[in-house]
């Protein structure tokens, strides 16, 4: 494909700045995005068991009653648990939510001993599986979401120009340049080699995520200006009455056990995990039935959803059922879920590790080779040694990138001690005193001979995540997701030890060649 | 595009393209979507699914018109040629929300 060279190089130039201005962002949401494929079950691991009691499904109705009498603020906002985890360890509770922040997420656990005394237990959840989701979030940013979220935004408006340019930019060698992994001496060639391929072959990811990470940010002014636009014309259609026939005539609650039975009826398919429970306006209790059915494609990162009467165990609303969703619903459902990768199970979402991982990586070569042609001009011009922006700029990408993967293993090995798994201002701690070292590390010892250096710590802390959590909890292989997390830890910290070992070999044999040059008698 | 092929096209005067693009690629991604959005009578609440459609194609069609603006030949014509098309299709949108209500 030809496209003329004057737009080449302007699509080149834009690729180069949109990528600089929001590549170490992007770094720091994709790195922290793969690991929020596991939320669930690395809440799970970090959990610290609850000493509550387990109670039967069939004896839920007098744990309600009793948590009713004895705590009735409760009966606004409640869960029953269908298969108790580690993470939702009793049969019923409820959540004290502190705004939409999600900072604490204090919450209340209630079981019954033998006899049928109440048991109610507060917990506040160990903040590090959280803490990894709200970094992503917030682009590696320490600010309140306010302030974090449009400056997302825009940093996922710049990836998408960046996906534009560098598409328009690789399509007229494509075929030449795609396949050639060159691996010389020439640093940049090969960086570049790498980049195109990871870029190329998972492109129809990074659209998906571009477009739903600028969805995500700006959707409620979004909204906003939609209501303003068409917002008049909701009176020519009425809205549609959902609830069917439910008069007051039902006033007593189906037993949990009836709801499920009754939804095992109307869909066999769907697996329900959680009955969640909230007086809406007016007091009237609403249902919504939070499960899954691994055919489908989910609306959340974890579940589909069930709107269902309380009273009589009718579905009243399919529109975030898996399976059952108008074809308008199944579609944005599957933008959602595409970026969640809540579709196809376990497997998909190691694809997505994996994905996400790589896109971290190609965010690296980026700014390597934004570095490394920078250095090449600067040395044409006669120049000996890097300007002062070559230098910021290599220092920064080094610390960004290797601070922010040893600060969240930093964070996963403080879970193993701290107190309760550690709140999130701990975990929040842990992570930017690791990532402001290593930042500052980058730029005291030079990142163009001590890269090395760097790669080893950050290594180091990523290896300490396996060794850390079996000394401090040793019955690891008791625990669910310890040994997935635990050998994935192992494996990335032995291959950034590894990796920086052989960079110092290499520097160092360098070194030796150099010095016999220069002792070598004329 | 309008493209001329004396003057070649550079990044040069990025900001002014880019300006154009944000800003008035914006209210035109929004003027398509409420053309779109009267002509399958959304009511654009966000529980809709109509609504949330509609959401998901501003983004869209705004990052590719942020990608196609620096095709302009200079940033005058591309606050010119996109604020034309501002004009012009909030009217078509006005209008037709006159005539349909």
């Amino acid at each position: 494909m030809k496209i003329r060279a004057d737009i080449l190089r302007m699509y080149k130039d834009i690729h180069s700045w949109v990528g600089i201005t929001a590549g170490l962002a992007l770094f720091v949401a994709f790195y922290a995005g793969a690991i929020t494929m596991f939320e669930s079950p690395l809440q799970n691991w970090a959990t610290r068991p609850v000493p509550v009691s387990s109670v039967a499904l069939e004896k839920t109705p007098e744990l309600l009653a009793k948590i009713f009498a004895a705590q009735p603020q409760a009966m606004k906002s409640y869960s029953v648990i269908v298969h108790p985890t580690p993470e939702q360890p009793a049969r019923v509770m409820w959540a004290a939510l502190s705004g939409q922040e999600r900072v604490s997420r204090h919450k209340v656990y209630a079981g019954m001993d033998a006899d049928g005394n109440l048991e109610i237990v507060h917990q506040d959840p160990p903040e590090i599986a959280n803490f990894i989701n709200v970094l992503h979030q917030r682009v590696g940013l320490p600010f309140p979401r306010a302030i974090s979220r449009p400056i997302m935004g825009i940093i996922a408006l710049l990836y998408g120009l960046a996906l534009i340019s560098g598409t328009l930019i690789l399509l007229p060698s494509l075929a030449k340049d795609l396949f050639a992994l060159r691996i010389s001496h020439n640093v940049k060639r090969l960086w570049l080699d790498v980049h195109n391929v990871l870029g190329f072959f998972s492109l129809p990811f990074h659209i998906v995520m571009a477009i739903s990470s600028v969805v995500f940010a700006f959707h409620e002014p979004i909204f906003a200006v939609e209501h303003w636009m068409l917002g008049k014309s909701s009176a020519l259609h009425p809205p549609q009455v959902r609830h069917g026939g439910t008069q007051q005539s039902h006033t007593v609650l189906l037993t949990p056990e009836a709801i499920l039975q009754s939804l095992k009826v109307q869909v066999p398919e769907f697996e329900p995990d959680t009955l969640n429970y909230a007086q809406g306006r007016g007091g009237k209790l609403a249902l919504r039935v939070a499960g899954h059915d691994p055919r489908y494609a989910l609306r959340g990162p974890d579940s589909g959803f069930a709107g269902v009467d309380p009273y009589t165990g009718k579905i009243v609303s399919t529109d975030y059922l898996p399976g059952h969703q108008t074809p308008a619903f199944a579609v944005t459902t599957w933008f959602f879920s595409l970026h969640f990768g809540s579709f196809g199970g376990t497997p998909v979402r190691w694809l997505y590790f994996i994905l996400g991982l790589a896109g971290a990586f190609l965010f690296y070569t980026g700014n390597l080779l934004w570095v490394e042609s920078r250095r090449r001009r600067e040395r044409k011009t006669g120049l000996l040694h890097d300007t002062r922006a070559t230098t910021i700029l290599a220092s920064l990408t080094i610390g960004c990138t290797l601070g922010c993967v040893a600060g969240i293993s930093a964070s996963f090995a403080a879970n193993s001690f701290l107190p309760g798994g550690g709140s999130y201002a701990a975990i929040e701690s842990v992570y930017y005193a690791v990532f402001l070292f290593m930042i500052f590390l980058a730029f005291v010892v030079g990142v163009q001979s001590h890269k090395q250096l760097l790669l080893a710590i950050a290594g180091v802390f990523t290896i300490a995540v396996p060794v850390v959590d079996i000394l401090a909890r040793p019955a690891v292989f008791l625990r669910s997701g310890a040994l997935s997390l635990d050998g994935t830890a192992f494996f990335l910290g032995a291959g950034l030890i590894l990796t920086a070992m052989k960079i110092h070999l290499r520097t160092q044999k360098r070194r030796c060649v150099q010095s016999d040059l220069s002792a070598s008698p004329r | 595009m309008s493209v001329s092929s004396a003057k070649p096209l550079s990044s040069r005067n990025w900001f002014s393209k880019a300006s154009a693009g944000s800003v008035f690629g914006l209210g035109l991604t929004f003027a398509i979507a409420g053309i779109i959005g009267l002509l399958i009578h959304s009511d654009a609440m966000p529980m809709s699914a109509s609504g949330q459609l509609l959401m998901w194609l501003i983004p869209t069609l705004w990052i590719a018109i942020l990608g196609a603006c620096f095709m302009f030949r200079s940033g005058l014509r591309a606050w010119a040629v996109l604020g034309a098309l501002n004009i012009v299709l909030w009217g078509v949108f006005f209008t037709m929300r006159a005539t349909f209500s």
